[in-house]
């Protein structure tokens, strides 16, 4: 009674007119960009534009992820001030040598533009284009550009922090736990849909839209994270432990993916009855997720985590083949790794919990997946290599046609069209579309601009504007917001001594979209804006990695050996990824013979190929690895061969079939190397080989017919796509 | 037909040069020609469609320029 009551007078006390969370996001942004105009023009700034721009672009909902992007401008705006000013220093009056100069640092800053930190490089990389050619248009004052542009943007920051933490404020902490509980909830989802499906009890598997929510949840815990820790305290201090349950969940997803994918190869096999621990491991990995997300709501740790046995059942195992104990040997270790996995989730939840006091600081633990090449470098990227040529291309052209044609924008082509090239590569997939909106927004700029602007007289008048272009703005066009507020406010060019010129706005216009025709003309240099074709290249590229790498099995000696190697897996464990994000902007309507269940199909196939190549690189240097090396030596040589061949052939023609060829082929090896190996184990004796060479030698020869496995997936999902149909021309 | 087309477009008293208004119209044309070919399956035979979209739009710009807003 006494609760309803309560609820009754919270109903009385509350306004008939409440705010929507939206408008007052729209509140705050607009009443941001009215009070860093006002400092800005009050104090009498070099260009307010500048001030005004830092707030568009960082303010996002929630604090912490503004002041999250917020920092990286500030860094990447500080970069780009000190490497601008050195190299107008190394290069005073030489404009060649200092676009020589300056090719490198933007092509570094390019190249480096990618992961989560990726605004950071790409504000660096504008930044100091603009920096450096800001002496053409004020002679002797690049120093002076340099530190009133660093100071308005750092006061940008400042002015959209202080209101957004003061007005409605609102933080990342609930968004990180809800999204962390619906990771762990989907998590569970996925693994008893996958312990089902190696058991014979379910058929299916995890339906897609549980996997994709999946992969999201993942991202978007790692993203909030830094968000969250850059605004509260209570995360801050526990940031490692959130990493290493972030970690802990991203490894877990790819092993949950192999044993999903692999789980043809065990189709065979009585799984319950092979490891009679399974059932066991099934209750137990579903009660570590519930306690992990009890630990998540602040309850105390009702459980500590049970060991479970996988062994294997010596009579269950008997009547198996070498290969179906093989497959067994995989899925058993990608099970462990399964039950480790869950382990650290819980552990890192009671750690951020402070369940057991062990509170840990300092930086977030290294990936140990994350590929090194020779000397511990990163290998190269390829994307980002054309990323940066693509950039430095963009800057030359544009210098060019400032230099010798100097037609309306002068030196802004510099600026704008290098600029519009790293947004490009940011998001190579989505190519173009940021600059429909730009169009647009120019188009309602020049209407403010003639219709509106010379009739206000004082800030008051002039704010009120702002603040209403703003909120209407962000309020009804929240998905491209900052590209219109971005085109509005340079369209604007608001100052103290505001002059109103049609033929200027009119050549501004005119530049504009002559630069983004040319940055839109220079990206076909990185190859068709279309999706299908980047996705067929993609393919191509995927197989030419998997064809060196099993032909280049021995672990190479020389440094460019190894340097090769880091480059193809790279390329393995990436792709896939980033084809996935091509294969979303595939119109299907386009293509109405390819479904996107069909190319999902397809994309698991690959990616159930770098899951089984990668394995086999990994147990390439194990003790079973020279026992199949020597004594299997010609049987192995023979299967790699076949692969190789396949494998030559999808790089060429993706939709080639070695199939009915490569199905003959690699049944015969399977049966000519079973008696092989029985041989082999009875010539050895049995005794000789311990339960961990077995082991070893099972595994290895898992990852081998893994291998050929998947590429009989593939074959499989590439005959249902129509490939002609990807390659017939179309206009963008 | 075209006798009543203006040569020279104002707008708040502000000319425009007609070879800006030709090309834009061309640019428009241009693109409803690339769908409709697009629609009908037609952009197949073309070996490279970028190159086609830029010569449509310069062949419509010129036509325009030429028979309807003479410059």
């Amino acid at each position: 009674m006494a609760a309803t009551t309560t609820a009754t007078a919270t109903e009385q006390a509350r306004p008939a007119f409440a705010l929507s969370g939206k408008a007052k996001e729209a509140i705050k942004v607009g009443l941001a960009i009215v009070v860093t105009y006002w400092l800005a023009l009050k104090f009498s700034w070099m260009s307010p534009t500048w001030a005004g721009i830092a707030v568009a672009v960082i303010s996002q909902p929630g604090e912490g992820q503004s002041l999250y992007k917020g920092l990286l401008r500030a860094i990447g705006t500080f970069l780009a001030f000190f490497s601008s000013l050195a190299l107008l220093a190394l290069f005073p009056q030489d404009r060649w040598m200092l676009f020589v100069g300056v090719s490198p640092v933007l092509g570094f800053f390019a190249y480096k533009m990618k992961g989560e930190n990726d605004y950071l490089w790409y504000v660096a990389g504008f930044v100091t284009v603009m920096i450096i050619t800001a002496g053409p248009q004020q002679p002797g004052h690049a120093f002076e550009f340099a530190a009133y542009r660093t100071m308005e943007t750092l006061i940008g920051i400042g002015v959209w922090a202080v209101i957004s933490s003061l007005l409605w404020p609102v933080t990342n902490l609930g968004a990180l736990k809800s999204a962390t509980d619906a990771l762990l909830d989907a998590q569970a989802q996925v693994t008893q849909h996958g312990l089902e499906l190696i058991s014979h009890r379910g058929a299916t598997g995890s339906p897609p839209e549980l996997l994709a929510q999946e992969a999201q949840l993942v991202a978007k815990v790692g993203s909030l994270i830094n968000v969250a820790a850059s605004e509260t305290y209570e995360v801050r201090v526990v940031r490692r432990s959130w990493m290493a349950l972030q970690q802990a969940s991203l490894k877990f997803m790819h092993i949950s993916n192999r044993l999903r994918l692999g789980a043809e190869d065990l189709e065979q096999i009585d799984m319950d009855a092979v490891l009679p621990g399974l059932p066991d491991l099934s209750a137990e990995l579903d009660a570590r997720f519930a306690e992990a997300r009890s630990l998540l709501a602040g309850k105390p740790s009702a459980r500590s985590c049970r060991d479970i046995s996988l062994e294997l059942d010596r009579q269950a195992i008997e009547p198996l083949d070498h290969f179906q104990r093989a497959a067994v040997e995989v899925a058993r270790t990608e099970l462990e790794q399964l039950d480790a996995q869950t382990r650290k989730m819980v552990a890192s939840l009671r750690d951020i919990t402070g369940e057991e006091g062990q509170v840990a600081e300092g930086k977030a633990p290294p990936d140990a997946k994350q590929l090194r090449g020779p000397a511990g470098l990163r290998p190269i990227d390829r994307d980002q290599l054309v990323a940066a040529a693509f950039v430095v291309t963009s800057l030359w052209a544009s210098a060019l046609v400032w230099i010798y044609v100097n037609p309306p924008g002068h030196v802004a082509w510099v600026q704008f069209v290098p600029t519009l090239a790293l947004a490009a590569m940011r998001v190579p997939h989505v190519r173009f579309f940021p600059l429909r909106l730009f169009v647009y927004a120019y188009l309602v700029g020049v209407v403010v601009y003639v219709f509106i602007m010379p009739h206000l007289s004082g800030f008051v008048q002039l704010g009120a504007l702002l603040f209403l272009f703003t909120y209407l703005t962000d309020y009804y066009f929240a998905v491209g917001r900052m590209p219109l507020l971005l085109a509005m406010f340079i369209m604007l060019g608001i100052t103290n001594q505001q002059s109103y010129d049609f033929a200027s706005m009119a050549n501004n216009y005119l530049f504009t979209m002559m630069g983004i025709m040319m940055a839109f003309g220079l990206t076909y240099m990185v190859g068709s804006p279309r999706p299908e074709k980047a996705f067929l290249h993609q393919t191509q590229r995927f197989f030419r990695s998997c064809e060196f790498l099993v032909s280049h099995l021995q672990p190479p000696a020389s440094f460019v050996g190894q340097v090769r190697e880091a480059y193809y897996r790279n390329v393995l464990r990436t792709l896939p990824a980033k084809m996935r994000v091509w294969a979303t902007r595939i119109d299907a309507k386009a293509f109405p013979n390819n479904s996107p269940e069909q190319v999902a199909g397809l994309l698991e196939a690959l990616q159930l190929l770098a899951y089984r190549i990668d394995d086999l690189l990994d147990g390439r240097s194990a003790s079973a690895a020279k026992v199949l090396a020597g004594e299997l030596g010609d049987s192995v040589r023979e299967w790699r061969a076949v692969v190789d061949q396949a494998f030559h052939q999808w790089s060429e023609v993706p939709e080639a079939d070695p199939r009915p060829e490569l199905m003959e082929r690699l049944s015969r090896h399977v049966a000519e190397l079973n008696p092989r190996i029985e041989e082999l184990f009875t010539h050895s004796g049995r005794a000789e080989i311990s339960d961990a060479e077995g082991r070893s030698f099972y595994r290895l020869l898992g990852t081998y017919r893994g291998v050929a496995r998947a590429g009989l997936v593939y074959a499989k999902q590439a005959r249902a796509v129509d490939w002609a149909e990807w390659r017939e021309e179309r206009f963008e | 037909m075209f006798d009543l087309v203006p040569n020279e477009f104002a707008i708040g008293g502000v000319y425009l040069p007609p070879l800006l208004v030709c090309s834009v119209l061309g640019l428009i044309l241009a693109t409803a020609t690339a769908n409709l070919l697009n629609k009908y399956r037609l952009a197949r035979y073309f070996f490279y469609p970028p190159l086609v979209f830029v010569a449509l739009a310069v062949i419509y710009t010129v036509l325009i320029g030429t028979f309807i807003i003479r410059a």
